[in-house]
């Protein structure tokens, strides 16, 4: 099984202008999230090589970096394609986002459909823990997983 | 009945990752709209 994400947004600009500003300006608009750190770090600075085949990296300030993915799809102002792969994913985990760009009226229609989910990154979970929150939220699932199981059985009778 | 449970919790931690990567995206593109209607 594979589940995918699904995300749309307008954007008051012309195709060919958010589609530039997504590639060659994503150091600038893209917010950093721990959840979501492709190396296990949050102070790099993104890159698209603007081409078919090129590489979608972050570069950190001590001059290294790691390759997330590479462009697999373009059709500029239209259509990209990346793969996407965070350092703790497991070795056979590669995920894919698709970036649509459509014109709506005087403006664009950004959608990005981020697939191949088979399951979570365990290693991130394993190794470099959650953030609070959302472990207590899953901490709580579990727990709740656990009593619903428990009342199943109780309420079975011996 | 351990193995249902089992399965269960796996279902609800992908579908918490899934929220959490549609949250990701929804950030993201709010950015990118901010970035390019602020004409930075």
């Amino acid at each position: 099984m594979s589940s995918r994400v699904l995300v749309a947004l307008r954007i008051a600009a012309p195709r060919e202008r958010v589609f530039e500003a997504f590639i060659r300006e994503i150091h600038l608009w893209w917010r950093h999230n721990p959840l979501f750190a492709f190396a296990h770090r949050t102070d790099g600075r993104l890159a698209i090589e603007p081409q078919l085949g090129g590489s979608f990296t972050e570069t950190y300030p001590d001059g290294t970096s790691f390759e997330i993915g590479r462009v697999t799809a373009w059709e500029p102002g239209a259509r990209l394609v990346l793969s996407w792969r965070q350092a703790s994913f497991a070795d056979d985990q590669l995920t894919e986002v698709e970036v649509r760009f459509e014109t709506a009226g005087a403006e664009t229609r950004v959608t990005v459909e981020h697939r191949g989910w088979d399951g979570i990154p365990a290693a991130h979970v394993a190794k470099h823990g959650m953030p609070n929150a959302l472990f207590l939220q899953r901490h709580g699932q579990w727990w709740q997983a656990l009593m619903g199981e428990l009342k199943a059985e109780a309420e079975r009778g011996p | 009945m351990r193995i249902y449970a089992l399965k269960t919790g796996a279902m609800d931690e992908l579908k918490s990752w899934l929220e959490q990567t549609e949250r990701l995206w929804t950030a993201q593109l709010a950015s990118l709209k901010a970035h390019v209607e602020g004409g930075e």
